[in-house]
C-alpha cells in the first residue's frame, strides 16, 4: 500500500496507483452565489486536485475560509460543485451509495435534543439502514470505545461538547464504514479525551479504515497523519507526507560559538544566516542555512580559522506548523 | 425504506419526549370526558313547544273562528281554559302578525290548557273523530286521570281536535340530560329528527373542535419540525446518511401528518364511542373523517414545509401558513359570502315560464324578469312578496307561477318557508299578475290552509293541493274582501276554492309532492312514502284509483304523464312507474346523491325532465325509454309545447326542440362589471386556489348523508322546491390533492438544490 500523496501532475505516475484511492477530486470549483438581486460570488474552491488513497490517515489544513469544510460537503453531495469532478469509494461525488460506507462527523454537529445517546445511536443507525437489532448489537461496544458507556440514557442536550463529540464519532461508526470523514473531531475535548481520539484513530486505520481529517490541530495531525493537504484561498497549497510538508529545502543548522563577535560574523559571511542572537561579548547563537554538506564543511573551518570555539552545532527540524505558516503566509503574499 | 421509517418514527418519538403529544390528549381527554355524560331521555309527550303547531297564526284562526261559532267545540274549551294571553289573541284583529313572545303566550296557553282536567266534555268532542289511544283512555275515565297522565290524554284530544296543525306532535317528547348539572332539558325535535339532528350537531362541533381547534394547534405544534431538520449541524449529518433529500422531506412531512392522525382518531374514536353509548347512534361514517381532517391538516401543514425549508424559522412558518389559511378563506369568502349572495344568486333564474307577452323568469329572491331584447338584458317586471332580514336567499318559497292562458295571467302561491318566518308571518298568499301594458300583480283570495302546488289541466283549470286535499279555483282569482273603517272584513268563508277531494289519503302532511297530468287532469300526490293516482270523478271529485307504497321515505319531486309516473327522491333516485298501476318499470340515478328540484313533462307526455339541485338537467323520452343528461349548470327549466326551456346559473336560457334535439333560440344577458369580475377573476382563482374549508362540506355528507345545504338552514321544512346550493364535495378533494402534490414537488425541488 502506498501512503504517496499525488499532487496532480508533481509526482511520478508510478507513485500514483489511480485504482485505489478512496477519493479523488479534480479541478474542483465551487463558487457560492449570494444576494438576491446584486448576486456576489465567492469562490470557495479553485480548481482543487487531489487523491487520498485507501487506508491512510489523511490530514487536512488551511486558515479560516479556506474551503476546508466545503471541500468535505462536495465530497459528501451537501453542496452542488460548480465544476470538476471527482469519486469517492469509485462513486460518483454526493452519490447515495458512495455516502453508504462513509461515516462523517461534521463541524458543530448538533443532535436532536429529544435524543438519549442511546436513542441517538439507533436513530443515525437507522438512517445508515442498519436494522434496530443490528445498532442494539454493536451499541454497547462503540459506546464503550469512545468512553460513553455510562451515559447512554442521558439525553444528548446534557452532554459536555467533547462527550457529543464522542457520541458523534461513534454513530459515524455504527455501519463500519470504509471512510470515515471527521472535521473537528476533537474540537471541545480535553487533553486526555484527544490522546484517546488519536488512538481510536490509528486503532481504526489498523482496522482498514481510510480516515480524512479536517482539524486545526497543526499538533494532532502531525501526530496521526500520514498525509495532508494544505488549502489556503481555495486551493491545494501542498500535499504530501508530513515529512515532505515539513521538509526544509536547506538544511538549518544552529551554532553556538565563543569567541570575538565580530570574527564569527566575518567567518560566516559567505554563508545565509538568520538574525544573531548573543549573550556577552563572546557567546552568539546563529542558524545557517546550508544547501549541502561541503557548505557546512566550509562554515566550521571558516570558524575554526578564526579560532572560534563552536560549543555546540546540531541540525534543526521544521515543525507542521513553521511549514503551514510559511504556506499561508506566502499565499497572503501573492 | 428504513431510514425513512425512522424519520417518521422519529417524528413520533419527538412527540412524546416533548410531551407535546401527552398534553395534547390530555386536552381531548377533558374534553370526551366533559362530553361524555351528555345523554338524552325520552318521555311521553305532555308538554307542547313551538315546534309543535304548525302555522301558529293559521291555527289561531282557527280558533277564532270555533269561538264565534254556534255550539260546544274544542276551541271553545281551549279559549275558555286558556290563560288571558291567548285569550287575547284569539279575540285580536285577524291580522295580527305574530311576533316571538306571541307565538310563547300561544304554546303556554295551550300547555296551561294541558293540566286542566275539566278540559274534555262530550259535547265539544262529539264531531271530532278520537284516535285509537285517546279511545282506550277515554274508557279508562279522563276522571282518573292526574298530572302527566292527564296532560298527555288532553295533548292527545287536541291532536284528534286540529290534525292539520298538531297532528305532527309525536307521542314522546326528547329530553337532553346532562347530570348533576342541569334539569332534562326537552327537546324541540321528534324521535325521527334526533339521529339526524345528533349528526349534525357532531358535524358542527367536529369542525369546530377539530377541523378550527385542533388544526391551529397541530400547526403550532408541528411546524417547528421542518427548521430544526435544517438546523446547520443537525442537517449535514442527517444529509450524509444514505437517503435521498427529497424523501427524507416526505418522511418528515408523513411524521407530522402521523402525529395529526394519531390525535385526530384518539379523539374521534373516543367522541364515536360517546355518542354510540349515550346516544345509541353508532355513527360509523364519523370514524371516516378522520382521514378528511389528516388531509385538511395536510394542506395546511405543506405549505408550513415550505416555508420551514426556505426560511428555516418555526415563526415565519407559522405566520405563512396563517397568512395561507386567511388567503384560502379571503378568496372563500369573497366568492360564497360577497359576490354569490349579493351579485350573482339574486338574478340567478330559478322558475321560467312562458306567457303570451314573452319569456318570464323568476330570481332567487323572487324577482319576476323579462327578456328585454332591445337591452339584451333581462329586466325586472315584477317584485314578489320578501318576508325576513336576508334579501339575499329566496324566503319564501315561490310555488308557480303557472300561465294561465285564458285570464292572461300568471298565479303563483307565495308561502313563507318553514321554521320561524312561517309561524311569525302569516299564511300562503294566492297571488295573479295580470298584463296590462306591464305586469301588475295583486293579492287573491286565501288559498286552503297548507296550500303546497298550484296545477294546471289540459283544459286550463288552476288546481291548489293543499294538507286537506285538492281544491279548483273558481273565479278569476282577484276576488276582494269588503273594507270597514280600514280593516279587511272576512266574508264568511271562502268561496273562490272549491274542494273537489279526495275523502281518502288526507290530510297530507307538508311538505308532500303533487303533479297533474298536463294531458288530462289526473293528479299524482305523494305523501309520506304513499303515492296516490287520484281521477277525477263528475260527481264526487276527486277519488283515489291507485295506492302505492314507496320503499323509502323522505320527500319528493313527482311528474305524471298519461302513461308515465315519475318520482324523484331526495337521494336523487329516479323511478319510472306504471301511469295506471304505479308498479315500477324502471329506476334511474343520473346524478348520484343530488336532491332533485323539480321534475316537469311535456304537454304531450314524451318527455319528462328532472332538475337536480347540484345544476344537472335530465331529459327521459318516455316513447323510446332513455333519459339522457343535456345540462350541469341549470338552474329552471318548463315545457312549452314541443320545447324544453332551461336556464342555466349565468342567467342564459335556451329553448331547444324536443323532437330534433336542436337549439331554437338562446337569451344570453350581457355581463356586467361585477358578473364579469366574478366570472373572469373570482372564479378562476376560487378554482386553482386549495380549498381546505370546504373539506367541511365532505364532512357534513360523511356524517349526515347530505350532498346539498339549504339556504333555510336548520329552518328546512325538506321541501325540494326550497333553493339549496349543492356541496361541492369532490371538487375540493382533487384540487387540495394537487395543490398538496405541487406544494411538496416545489419544497423537494428547492431541497435538492440547496446548499447546506
Amino acid at each position: 500500500m502506498s501512503f504517496v500523496p499525488h499532487l496532480t501532475g508533481r509526482l511520478p505516475t508510478q507513485l500514483h496507483p489511480m485504482s485505489d484511492s478512496i477519493i479523488e477530486v479534480h479541478d474542483l470549483h465551487k463558487t457560492y452565489r449570494e444576494g438576491l438581486f446584486v448576486r456576489k460570488q465567492v469562490n470557495a474552491l479553485r480548481g482543487v486536485s487531489l487523491e487520498v488513497p485507501r487506508g491512510c490517515i489523511f490530514g487536512l489544513l488551511g486558515p479560516n475560509g479556506a474551503g476546508k469544510t466545503t471541500l468535505i460537503k462536495v465530497l459528501l453531495g451537501l453542496v452542488k460543485r460548480s465544476s470538476g469532478g471527482g469519486k469517492l469509494l469509485g462513486r460518483p461525488l454526493g452519490d447515495r451509495v458512495g455516502r453508504m460506507k462513509v461515516g462523517y462527523l461534521p463541524e458543530h454537529h448538533r443532535f436532536p435534543r429529544h435524543l438519549t445517546g442511546d436513542a441517538a445511536m439507533v436513530y443515525y443507525g437507522g438512517l445508515s439502514g442498519l436494522s434496530r437489532r443490528e445498532v442494539l448489537h454493536k451499541r454497547p461496544a462503540l459506546l464503550e470505545r469512545v468512553g460513553l458507556s455510562k451515559w447512554g440514557q442521558t439525553p444528548v442536550h446534557k452532554y459536555s461538547k467533547g462527550m457529543q463529540q464522542r457520541l458523534g464519532i461513534a454513530q459515524a461508526l455504527l455501519h463500519n464504514p470504509e471512510l470515515l470523514i471527521l472535521d473537528e473531531p476533537t474540537d471541545g475535548v480535553d487533553p486526555v479525551g484527544r490522546a484517546e481520539v488519536r488512538r481510536l484513530l490509528k486503532d481504526l486505520q489498523q482496522e482498514g479504515t481510510t480516515i480524512f481529517l479536517n482539524s486545526h490541530q497543526l499538533q494532532e495531525i502531525e501526530l496521526v497523519c500520514d498525509q495532508a493537504a494544505i488549502l489556503a484561498n481555495g486551493r491545494v497549497q501542498k500535499l504530501g507526507t508530513i515529512e515532505e510538508i515539513t521538509k526544509h529545502p536547506n538544511a538549518r543548522i544552529e551554532f553556538v560559538l565563543q569567541g570575538s563577535l565580530d570574527d564569527m560574523q566575518y567567518a560566516l559571511t559567505f554563508a545565509e544566516t538568520e538574525p544573531w542572537q548573543t549573550d556577552g561579548d563572546h557567546l552568539a547563537r546563529v542558524i545557517v542555512s546550508a544547501e549541502d554538506q561541503s557548505e557546512l564543511n566550509r562554515c566550521v573551518d571558516a570558524l575554526r580559522d578564526k579560532s572560534i570555539n563552536i560549543l555546540e552545532m546540531r541540525r534543526l527540524r521544521t515543525t507542521l506548523e513553521d511549514a503551514f505558516l510559511n504556506i499561508v503566509s506566502a499565499d497572503t503574499v501573492e | 425504506m428504513r431510514p425513512y421509517l425512522t424519520v417518521i418514527y422519529d417524528s413520533f418519538h419527538e412527540a412524546f419526549v416533548s410531551r407535546v403529544l401527552y398534553i395534547l390528549l390530555l386536552a381531548l381527554t377533558l374534553v370526551l370526558l366533559a362530553i361524555a355524560p351528555l345523554g338524552y331521555e325520552i318521555k311521553r309527550m305532555v308538554q307542547l313547544h313551538r315546534m309543535s303547531i304548525r302555522d301558529v297564526p293559521s291555527f289561531v284562526n282557527e280558533l277564532r273562528q270555533q269561538e264565534k261559532s254556534e255550539g260546544e267545540n274544542p276551541g271553545k274549551r281551549i279559549v275558555a281554559l286558556a290563560g288571558g294571553p291567548l285569550k287575547e289573541l284569539v279575540n285580536a284583529n285577524e291580522d295580527t302578525r305574530f311576533n316571538g313572545n306571541q307565538m310563547g303566550d300561544v304554546v303556554d296557553g295551550l300547555n296551561d290548557v294541558l293540566a286542566k282536567k275539566e278540559f274534555y266534555s262530550e259535547e265539544a268532542w262529539k264531531d271530532v273523530k278520537l284516535g285509537e289511544e285517546t279511545k282506550v283512555l277515554l274508557k279508562k275515565g279522563p276522571e282518573e286521570l292526574t298530572g302527566d297522565d292527564l296532560s298527555y290524554f288532553n295533548r292527545l284530544l287536541m291532536r284528534d281536535a286540529y290534525p292539520v296543525f298538531l297532528g305532527n306532535v309525536p307521542a314522546e317528547q326528547l329530553y337532553l340530560t346532562y347530570p348533576l348539572l342541569w334539569e332534562p332539558l326537552p327537546l324541540p325535535i321528534t324521535q325521527d329528527m334526533f339521529e339526524m339532528t345528533v349528526k349534525y350537531m357532531l358535524t358542527g362541533f367536529i369542525d369546530l373542535f377539530v377541523g378550527m381547534i385542533a388544526i391551529f394547534v397541530a400547526i403550532l405544534v408541528t411546524a417547528p419540525i421542518m427548521p430544526r431538520t435544517f438546523e446547520p449541524g443537525a442537517i449535514d449529518l442527517l444529509l450524509s446518511k444514505p437517503i435521498s433529500r427529497s424523501l427524507l422531506i416526505l418522511a418528515k412531512y408523513l411524521g407530522g401528518c402521523a402525529f395529526v392522525l394519531l390525535s385526530v382518531t384518539y379523539f374521534l374514536v373516543g367522541l364515536w364511542l360517546i355518542v354510540g353509548w349515550r346516544f345509541d347512534i353508532w355513527s360509523n361514517s364519523l370514524l371516516l373523517c378522520i382521514p378528511v381532517f389528516v388531509f385538511q391538516f395536510a394542506i395546511y401543514y405543506c405549505v408550513s414545509v415550505l416555508a420551514g425549508v426556505m426560511w428555516r424559522n418555526s415563526i415565519v412558518s407559522i405566520v405563512v401558513t396563517v397568512l395561507f389559511f386567511y388567503a384560502c378563506f379571503g378568496i372563500g369568502f369573497l366568492k360564497t359570502s360577497v359576490f354569490e349572495p349579493f351579485i350573482i344568486n339574486p338574478t340567478r333564474l330559478v322558475r321560467v315560464v312562458d306567457t303570451d307577452e314573452g319569456l318570464v323568469g323568476v330570481t332567487q329572491v323572487g324577482q319576476f324578469v323579462q327578456w328585454n331584447e332591445s337591452l339584451n338584458a333581462w329586466e325586472v317586471v315584477l317584485q314578489s312578496e320578501r318576508r325576513g332580514p336576508e334579501n339575499f336567499a329566496m324566503q319564501s318559497i315561490l310555488i308557480g307561477p303557472i300561465y294561465n292562458a285564458p285570464t292572461q295571467s300568471m298565479m303563483y302561491l307565495q308561502q313563507p318557508t318553514g321554521g320561524g318566518p312561517r309561524r311569525r308571518g302569516g299564511s300562503t298568499s294566492f297571488m295573479t299578475a295580470k298584463w296590462s301594458g306591464n305586469w301588475v300583480a295583486e293579492e287573491g283570495p286565501d288559498p286552503p290552509t297548507g296550500a303546497s302546488w298550484i296545477l294546471q289541466d289540459a283544459k286550463d283549470n288552476v288546481f291548489v293541493v293543499s294538507s286537506a286535499g285538492v281544491f279548483l279555483h273558481e273565479g278569476d282569482g282577484t276576488q276582494k274582501k269588503a273594507k270597514f273603517l280600514g280593516f279587511d272584513i272576512p266574508l264568511g268563508g271562502n268561496n273562490a276554492f272549491k274542494r273537489l277531494g279526495p275523502s281518502q289519503g288526507v290530510p297530507y302532511f307538508p311538505p308532500f309532492a303533487a303533479a297533474i297530468d298536463p294531458s288530462s287532469d289526473r293528479l299524482l300526490i305523494e305523501n309520506q312514502g304513499t303515492l296516490y293516482l287520484l281521477e277525477r270523478d263528475p260527481k264526487k271529485g276527486y277519488v283515489v284509483a291507485t295506492e302505492a307504497k314507496r320503499e323509502g321515505e323522505g320527500e319528493t319531486a313527482v311528474g305524471l304523464t298519461g302513461k308515465i309516473a315519475v318520482v324523484a327522491d331526495a337521494k336523487g333516485n329516479i323511478e319510472i312507474r306504471d301511469a295506471q298501476t304505479l308498479e315500477v318499470q324502471k329506476s334511474f340515478r343520473p346524478a348520484g346523491d343530488t336532491p332533485p328540484s323539480s321534475v316537469e313533462t311535456s304537454r304531450d307526455g314524451k318527455f319528462v325532465a328532472v332538475l337536480f339541485h347540484d345544476g344537472a338537467l335530465w331529459l327521459y323520452d318516455a316513447e323510446a325509454g332513455k333519459g339522457s343528461r343535456i345540462d350541469s349548470d341549470a338552474s329552471a327549466m318548463a315545457f312549452d309545447d314541443d320545447k324544453l326551456i332551461f336556464a342555466d346559473n349565468k342567467t342564459r336560457v335556451q329553448v331547444r326542440s324536443l323532437s330534433s334535439g336542436e337549439t331554437l333560440e338562446t337569451y344570453w344577458p350581457q355581463s356586467d362589471w361585477w358578473r364579469f369580475t366574478y366570472d373572469w377573476v373570482i372564479e378562476p382563482v376560487y378554482y386553482v386556489f386549495p380549498k381546505p374549508g370546504e373539506l367541511n362540506n365532505l364532512l357534513k355528507y360523511l356524517v349526515t348523508d347530505e350532498s346539498t345545504s339549504s339556504f333555510q338552514g336548520p329552518q328546512s321544512t325538506g321541501d325540494l322546491r326550497e333553493v339549496r346550493m349543492a356541496d361541492n364535495i369532490v371538487m375540493p378533494v382533487v384540487h387540495n390533492m394537487i395543490f398538496i402534490c405541487v406544494m411538496l414537488g416545489i419544497t423537494c425541488f428547492y431541497v435538492s438544490r440547496l446548499d447546506l
